[in-house]
């Protein structure tokens, strides 16, 4: 049982969401699998302190780490 | 316990562009993008100066289209006037980021130009050559106030050896 999230490749980098599961591996277990078109992610033993904002915040590491990506690989 | 009032979609309103639709729900607030309108590049921009006030998640229910759903941190009691002013804040600085890229992609050329010209024209070099040969002409010459060196003195009848001393 668990939390599953479905990131949209073209919205969020692969690269990027390896990056919030690195961050927050050790508050929760996930599982990752990249596909065509989506990443999907799911998330389970969550850590209790902070199971009420850990896939919010989750989704916003992988967020911003996309932005970061993109900034530091687009031409300047 | 009441059970959670379902979505409702409201009319443009306030501070909100009017081809934006938000929908609202007990905590959050999201809205569609045409990304015609708004660059996924704008997007990001301003989702990027969101991350720490709000939960963002970002999907894609159509093709060219991309829906943003916000969620304020920090905020026990989430209100519907909340939810609006933060829909509205955001939309603002969408379009800020919109117009940046447009500016930026309209004077592009021109700041390449500029830069190329700052780093390769022979103006600079030849300046700063400019320059160094008038340094190198004022060490040259005759300086009257230059200190003098003992070793250079001319012997004189009160120091015949022309030290100096």
């Amino acid at each position: 049982m668990g939390e599953h999230i479905s990131f949209d490749r073209s919205l969020y980098a692969p690269a990027a969401i390896e990056s919030a599961v690195a961050a927050y591996h050790h508050l929760a277990t996930f599982a990752v699998i990249v596909g065509d078109d989506h990443t999907e992610v799911q998330i389970s033993e969550i850590d209790a302190r902070v199971s009420d904002v850990l896939i919010d915040a989750f989704c916003n590491h992988a967020l911003y780490e996309t932005v970061v990506l993109g900034r530091a690989t687009e031409p300047s | 316990m009441t059970a959670p009032e379902p979505p409702s979609e409201l009319e443009p309103a306030g501070d909100i562009p009017e081809e934006l639709t938000i929908t609202l729900d007990e905590r959050r607030v999201s809205f569609v993008l045409d990304e015609e309108l708004y660059p996924r590049d704008a997007i990001y921009g301003a989702a990027y100066l969101f991350v720490d006030r709000a939960w963002i998640f970002l999907t894609r229910p159509a093709d060219r289209q991309v829906e943003v759903r916000l969620k304020p941190k920090d905020v026990d009691r989430v209100e519907r006037g909340t939810l609006e002013a933060l829909a509205g804040e955001f939309a603002n600085e969408l379009l800020n980021q919109v117009l940046r890229q447009r500016v930026g992609a309209s004077t592009r050329a021109l700041r390449e130009y500029t830069l190329a010209r700052a780093l390769f024209t022979d103006d600079t070099q030849s300046s700063i050559d400019a320059l160094l040969a008038e340094l190198d002409a004022e060490e040259l010459e005759e300086d009257e106030l230059e200190i003098s060196v003992p070793w250079r003195t001319e012997p004189t009848s009160a120091d015949p050896e022309g030290t100096g001393g």
